[in-house]
Order: structure tokens, then sequence, then C-alpha cells
């Protein structure tokens, strides 16, 4: 079974405080997480102005399902798919979903995020996205916890 | 003991007292085959008869063995019996006999038997002393006290334990009851003997009109066995009777257990039978409802009103208090002289079942689960009809997706499928529970929202299911990107009827549709006008044929290079009576549409053969077709009997089609452009330049020509962009062995920079614009070909 990753940007369409919001999308997370894991899933969402930005990889199959969901879910709105290609490797391997929430900095050096220059997303630029979020999950101290507790986060 | 046995051997005739014995038993033995009756479970009548024949029998027997037994006593003396006291004897046993009895059937648990039983001894003694009072001899009689005594005693204790005995649950003891019985009579009578002393008295005479013993015995015997005998017979007759009534009853109810539907028989109201039919049914053994009321499973219902000529329908209660639907229908008929009633209960599950799936099939469409048309056209109507004020306003979408037909096309109809499945599972994400969604049929939906006509409601439902059918489909690895236009009518302002209010909604879609898809569009009334034009021009167009409204103009194709004239494109004019003349680029998409193509093509073929055949030998006539045209499968044969018919050349036959016959069923156009060629027809691609361009579709099939749009042609040689293209077509055409037309040639200019390109051929006003049959025969068959300024 050929490994897959799809990465998609939508917009947050959710209601309430900022704190009210944050603790939504750290249910939809736990309860992704659990689904995911049951899937054979990894992947990551990143969260911010927003936005979200997943990442979904693992089989075809249980990637097709899982993105119909998310497409029959209101509390995203214009889903874009950014890419859906086989992949060689995992790049979430150690998490089920992780959350990366990202401050002002990071957020500028997402090429997926909306900015008024460019809005057209090439293939460079999603996996170049992947790429970030992973390094944003592995190094960045304050950011991500080690892996195990972001899982639970 | 002694006195027992010396009384027995000594003073009594033993074949006197074999025979005593003998009715004896017999009557012992009938007393405990009668008393069985008497526990069975039978009706009352019945049990009370056999009460009594019982205790007749026994009385009688007991009476009996006492006085043959007195007639075996050998007292050495004259002796007879007075009549009243025998009599008397008698009816002290049967009344004592029966007061036992009574005692054991009104309480059959140890102490009711034991005194039941006690009674009945007693009974014996109590008839053995009053016989005895009818006894008459020339003597005294002296009795010993204490003998008497025993005799009383052990008659009932004997008595008392045959009733505890007849009773057991255990065969082999019950068989000694009769024994123990008899032992009594025989004991009471024989101790009540041995306690007797007669002594002489001569002057004791035994007193008139009593009985001679001879006599009395012979009577006494023959209506103690006639009695006796007789309840015998009648219990074997009973038992006869009632094994041949069982085995029928038996045989009735296996047939009745045969039967699918569930059978009950009923005595009144009191359930007396059930079939395994209704067993099934109910859940429940027959056992724990024989006896029951009828309405302990169909509540509420009495036998009387039970139906006999239509089923009716009812509710029955099963075990774990299930209720399922029945029809039931009674029939009265006759079981043992007595009117019962047999109900039919019939099962409704498994119809009522089919129907709802029925219903369900009918009212649903099979493919999405959603409601089919039908159903929303009465969901619809209901809300026109009802008076409800919250009914009477509402908003009606009708949604057509953009782009299925491509998926249909080119990933095939099971993709097709799977998209409109998961199309309406997305929309009823996007909708409340009151909303009604429907499929109308091929990938056209529609909403019925429900609450009102509050705008900013309808429009943020429209933009959701824009932007939820926008997201992307992904199935088996393909992505697909579709997406919903939507019209939106308001009742009842937009319509006030159910047609109405559709047909506005879809003039909404339409203009959705043209404005550029994956957008609504609110029914506005303007939109009426400009589509009733178009309507009434599709009528028109229908009519055009037939009224031989159309005429096919030529433009001729010249050679590049010589500026001769190569042939000719066919192009088709539409004068309307009223309109005028009519732009292709009007009607011929509607022509698409509706499927008049089908007709106008063949038209145009057959008009385009019949007249180029006028023309020199060497020219060729070209003849456009559209994609849609290549959804008929006879196209081949449609244009090969054409051919047959106009008798034209195929090679003199040029068919221009487009990147669109290509797109949407690129196999099947191949097919019939193989055919087509097989022919001997030339195939070129038009337009080319335009849309996709895609170099595949010149690799795939072999085309004659390529004709580069007119587009670029006109914007030479000035615009270098538009150069380049030529050039770069003009290049390509050559090496792959295709000749190329430049179409829209207007100017010298761009005649000889086309020219200097490589193109083979020229088409447009510099030569001439597209003129009537007439005059490009007159064109063609001109001595001297206009010659090109080259």
């Amino acid at each position: 079974m050929p490994l897959h990753r799809l990465l998609y940007r939508s917009e947050v369409d959710l209601v309430g405080s900022a704190a009210d919001v944050q603790q939504q999308i750290v249910e939809i997370v736990r309860s992704s997480e659990a689904r995911n894991a049951a899937d054979g899933l990894t992947g990551a969402l990143l969260h911010t102005r927003g936005v979200f930005i997943q990442a979904l990889e693992g089989p075809l199959s249980a990637i097709e399902a899982t993105f119909e969901r998310i497409c029959c879910d209101l509390r995203h709105r214009r889903v874009e798919l950014l890419e859906l290609a086989q992949a060689e490797k995992r790049a979430f391997a150690e998490w089920s979903l992780a959350r990366i929430s990202a401050d002002e900095t990071m957020e500028r050096l997402f090429p997926c995020l909306p900015s008024t220059e460019d809005q057209v997303v090439e293939a460079t630029s999603a996996q170049a996205t992947v790429r970030l979020m992973r390094a944003l999950l592995v190094t960045s101290p304050t950011e991500a916890p080690a892996p195990q507790t972001l899982i639970r986060a | 003991m002694i006195r027992l046995y010396e009384c027995v051997a000594n003073q009594h005739d033993l074949r006197l007292v074999a025979i005593a014995a003998v009715i004896c038993a017999l009557g012992t033995y009938s007393t405990f085959a009668m008393g069985r009756q008497v526990f069975c479970n039978i009706a009352l009548k019945e049990r009370l008869a056999w009460a009594a024949t019982g205790i007749l029998a026994t009385s009688t027997a007991i009476w009996a063995t006492h006085f043959i037994a007195m007639l075996a006593f050998e007292p050495s003396l004259a002796f007879g019996f007075s009549v009243g006291q025998t009599i008397a004897s008698f009816l002290v046993a049967v009344l004592l006999v029966g007061l036992g009895a009574g005692t054991v059937v009104a309480r059959s648990d140890l102490p009711g038997r034991m005194v039941g039983g006690a009674v009945v001894g007693l009974a014996i003694s109590a008839m053995h002393y009053t016989g005895m009072g009818a006894y008459h001899v020339q003597g005294t009689l002296q009795w010993d006290l204490s003998t008497v005594t025993w005799s009383v005693l052990v008659g009932m204790a004997l008595a008392s334990l045959s009733t505890i005995l007849g009773f057991s649950p255990r065969r082999r003891v019950r068989r000694l009851a009769p024994a123990i019985l008899l032992a009594a009579v025989c004991g009471t009578h024989f101790l009540g003997m041995s306690a007797l002393t007669v002594v002489f008295d001569p002057r004791v005479e035994i007193p008139g009109g009593s009985l001679d013993g001879t006599v009395l015995s012979i009577i006494v015997a023959n209506a103690a066995l006639l009695i006796v005998g007789l309840s015998l017979a009648a219990l074997r007759l009973w038992h006869v009777n009632r094994q041949r009534h069982e085995a029928e009853s038996q045989r009735l109810r296996d047939l009745a257990d045969i039967a699918v539907e569930g059978l009950m028989i009923c005595d009144g109201n009191t359930i007396t039978g059930i079939n395994h039919s209704l067993e099934r049914v109910l859940g429940l053994p027959r056992e724990a409802l024989i006896g029951s009321p009828l309405q302990r499973i169909l509540p509420g219902l009495a036998v009387e009103h039970i139906p006999t000529a239509q089923e009716a329908d009812a509710v029955l209660r099963g075990g774990n208090e299930a209720s399922i639907p029945v029809r039931v229908i009674a029939q009265t008929i006759t079981i043992q002289a007595k009117p019962h009633t047999v109900v039919a209960v019939r099962d409704q599950r498994e119809r009522l079942r089919a129907e709802a799936e029925m219903h369900r099939l009918a009212h649903h469409d099979a493919l999405t689960g959603l409601a089919n048309r039908h159903q929303f056209n009465a969901a619809l109507d209901a809300r026109f009809a009802s008076r409800r004020a919250e009914d009477a306003s509402f908003a009606l979408l009708i949604l057509d997706l953009d782009r299925f037909k491509v998926v249909n096309d080119t990933l095939g109809h099971g993709m097709g499928d799977e998209l409109l499945r998961r199309v309406a599972k997305r929309l009823l994400c996007a909708l409340r529970d009151e909303d009604l969604v429907a499929r109308l049929g091929g990938d056209e939906f529609a909403i019925l929202k429900a609450g009102g006509v509050d705008l900013a409601a309808i429009q943020a439902l429209a933009e959701r299911v824009i932007d939820i059918l926008a997201r992307p489909f992904l199935i088996d690895g393909h992505i697909l990107n579709i997406g919903t236009s939507i019209g939106i009518a308001l009742a009842p302002t937009d319509g006030d009827r159910a047609e109405v209010l559709m047909g506005n909604a879809d003039m909404a879609l339409y203009g959705a549709k043209e404005e550029g898809r994956g957008r609504y569009r609110m029914f506005e009334a303007s939109m009426n006008a400009r589509i009733q034009a178009r309507r009434s021009l599709e009528l028109d167009l229908r009519r055009a044929i037939a009224r031989q409204e159309f005429e096919l103009y030529y433009q001729p194709q010249v050679d590049a290079r010589t500026g001769a004239f190569d042939g000719a494109e066919a192009l088709i004019r539409w004068h309307h009576p009223v309109r005028g003349m009519v732009s292709p680029a009007e009607f011929i998409p509607i022509a698409e549409e509706t499927g008049l193509i089908g007709n106008l093509g063949e038209w145009v073929l057959r008009t385009a053969c019949t007249q180029a055949l006028s023309w020199p030998e060497h020219l060729t006539v070209a003849v456009n077709l559209s994609p849609v045209q290549f959804r008929d499968g006879r196209l081949a044969t449609t244009i090969r009997n054409i051919l047959a018919e106009t008798n034209f050349p195929p090679a003199r036959l040029e068919l221009e089609i487009t990147e669109g016959s290509l797109l949407q069923n690129e196999q099947r156009t191949l097919v019939i452009l193989r055919e087509l060629r097989a022919l001997g027809i030339r195939i070129s691609m038009d337009d080319f330049g335009t849309g996709y361009s895609s170099l595949s579709y010149l690799r795939r099939f072999p085309f004659d020509k390529i004709k580069i749009d007119q587009s670029f042609v006109r914007r030479t040689p000035d615009d270098k962009e538009s150069a380049a293209i030529v050039r770069a077509i003009a290049m390509l055409g050559a090496s792959l062995g295709m000749k190329t037309t430049a179409e829209g040639v207007e100017t010298d200019a761009q005649s000889s920079f086309i020219t200097g390109e490589g193109c083979d051929q020229i088409q447009g006003y510099l030569i001439s614009r597209p003129v009537p049959a007439r005059q490009i025969e007159a064109l063609f068959t001109r001595p001297e070909p206009v010659a090109l300024r080259a």
C-alpha cells in the first residue's frame, strides 16, 4: 500500500471567544487523534489567523475517507486541496495529529497562508509547508514539547 | 382372629362368599375407576355424572356384598329379610358413600382423603348394621360389642387407607387401593359377623312379608352385577370414545399446525386451542395461553366483534409485550356439539415491511437515498395546500452540479454514481433537519427550505451549499472538482403553485449558470422575458427544418501557393420569417441542447453532398460536425447512407470536428472517426489553437488537416504571439504530415505571411465571403479561377 500525503487549507468557521475557539480546536484535535490512530494516519494541524493547514499521511483510502469527513464539516470553510501525492516516508510519523500554533514570525514563513501577493500554491510550496510544519514540531522548544506530550495535548 | 376365621370358614357357604367377594372386587374397582374420571379435566356435568355412577356402583357393591355374604351365613336356622330395612340399608350406603366421596372431591389433600375414606368406611359399617336390622332369624342375635367396634374401626381405617393410596402418584400403589377397599368391605362384614352369636329361640317368629333369602340373593346379585357391570361398560365406552375423540382432535391439531396462518379456537372469549403458526408469531407456548381470555393476546377485542366476512386490522400482543400488526377473521364451528369460534390471525409484519420498502423505493432515489422528484413534488404540493401560516412562505432551491457530465463521461458511470452519493451526503450536512432535499434526476437536486423567507438565512444556506460542494472529492485516487449553481425562488411571491415556483427557480438556476457557475441567483421577474425569448426561439427552430428556413452558404478554400480552388466549407444560415437572419452562434447551442442538432446535421450533410455534386470533380466540400452528433453511435452509418443516397464520392467529403468531440468521450469519438476514415472521408481538426489544443489529440488520430483558428490569423502578421502560434501550427502540421488551413484571412499581408509560413490552404474574406450555393457553383465553374495576389 503506497503512502500518500494530503495537505489542505481551510478557513476556520468557529464561533466564540478566542479561548472558546482554542478549546474547540483542542477538542477537534483530540477526537481526530483517536480516529487517525485507528486508521493508520499521522499528521499535523496548524491553526493560525483563522486558517487551518492540515497534513495527513497514510493509506490513500483512509486519507480519502478522512478528507471527505472534513469536507462535510461546516466548521471549515473554503476547503482547498493543496496537495495529494505519494510520499516516500511519513513526515509526521510520531504524531496521530500534532497541533501547531504558529506565532507571528512563523506565520510569515508559511507559503500556504493567504497573502496579498501570492495566492497560487505550487507543489514546491506544499512541500515547503510540510517541511516547515515538521521543523516547527521538532525544533521549537517553546512551541512544541516532546512528541509524546503533544499527542496528549 | 380365630373367631373370624371360624366365622368365615365354618359358618359360611364359601361359594357364596366367593361370589360376594367378586361383586365387591368389581365394585371397589369401579369406585376408583369412576373416581379418576371425577378428577379428569373434563366438563363439570360429566364429572358429576361419573361421581354419581361411582357412588351408586360402590354402594351397590357394598350392599350386595353384604347380602350375598349374609346368604352365605349359615346359622342353621330359618331366616328372612325385611324389605323396608333392606332398602334403608342401601340408602344409608348411598348417602354415606356419597358424603365420603364428596369430602374427597372437595378436599383432595391428605386430611381430606383420610376423612373422606373414613366416612366411606363408616358407610360400610352403617350399611352392615342397618342391613343386620333387616335380618330376621328364628332366634335372638347377641353382639360382642368389642368385636363390633373393631369391625367399624377396621372398615374406617382400611377405607381411609384406600383413598389415600388411590391418589398416590405411583401407579403400583394406586392399584392397591381397590383391593384395600375390598378388604375394608369384607373386613367390616366378617368381623361384624364374627361378633354375632345367634341363639335359637323358638318363640321368635320371622315377620311376614320378609323376603326369602334365596330370592333376595338372586335379585341383589343381579342388580349389583348389572349396576357395576353397566358402570364399567360405560367407563369402557367412554374411554374408547375419548381415545377416538383425542385421535380426531390430534388430527385436527396436526392439520391446524400445518396451516401457515395463525389459528386459534375460542370457546366464548376463552382460548381453547392455538396452532404452531400462532405460537411462533406470539413467541409463546400454547400451554401458556389455553384457558386465557382472548383479550390477553388481542387486547380490546371480543370474539363477537371479530368480523366473519372481511379481515379486520388488529394488534396482537405477543411475548415480551410485543405489538404485532395482524388481520383477524372469525368463523363459527361446532366442536363437541358446542359452538366455538375459530379465529384466523394473519401476521401483517412481512406485508407491512414490503409495503414500506415499496413506499421507500417509490419515494426515494435509489442511488442517494434522498427523496425523489415524486416525493419532492408531493411535499411541495402539501406546502401549498397547507393552511398553516408558517408553511405559507418558504424557499425553493434548485441545484445543478457543474462539470458533473465531464466526470461521468470521462471516468465512467461508477464514478459518477459515487460522486452523486457523496454530494447527497454533503448536502445533508449543510442542511437542517427540517429542510427537505431531493434528487430530481441526473445531477439535479432541490432543497425545500422551511422557516420563512428570511433572505439572509436563505443566502447563507446557498453559500454553505456552494462552499461544501466546491470542496474537492477524492475518489479512488482521483481529485474531482465539481461545484454547483443554485437557482432560488421564494414562495409565495415567486409562485403560488408548485409548477410556477419550480419553473421560476429553474429560470434563476439558468441565470446562475449563465453568470458563470458556482454561484446562486434569486429569481427575478425580468429573467422571465429573456428565457421566454429563448424558449420561443427553440420552438421556431423545431419548425424551421420542416419549413425549409435553412440554407447552406459556402466559403471557398484555395491553395495557398497556386491560388486554385480546393473546395468550400458549408455554413448554415437560418432565414427566420420574422427575426430575419439568425446567427448560427445563437441557434446552434440551442439545437445542441435540445438534440435538434441530429436532424439539422443530417440535413446539412445531405444538402452539401447534393449541391457539391455539381461542382468540378476535384473540389471538396467541408461540413462541420457538432460534438453532440458524436453521441449518436449511428453517426458513421448515417453519413454512409447519405453518401450512398446522394451518390457523392466520400473522397470529396471533409468533416470538420472540434476538440469538444474528443473531450466528451474520446474512445467513442475515435471509433466513429476511424469508421469514417475507412469510408475514404477526410477529417479536419477545426478551430485549432483555441481550447485545450492538446497535442495528444493530434497524436491519437491522424487528421488530414488542421484548421488554424481565425482569431490568430486575423492578428498576423503584426501580433508577434499570434504570428508565432500560426508558425508553430504550420510547422507542426508539416512535421505530422497534416495539411494546414488558415481561416479568416482578410488582407494581403495576412495571406503572404501565412503562405510564407508554409500553410497549405487559405480561407477568408480575402478570397470570398460565404455565398449561396448558386453563387459558389458559378464561381467554381468559371473558366478562370480567381488569381491570388501573392
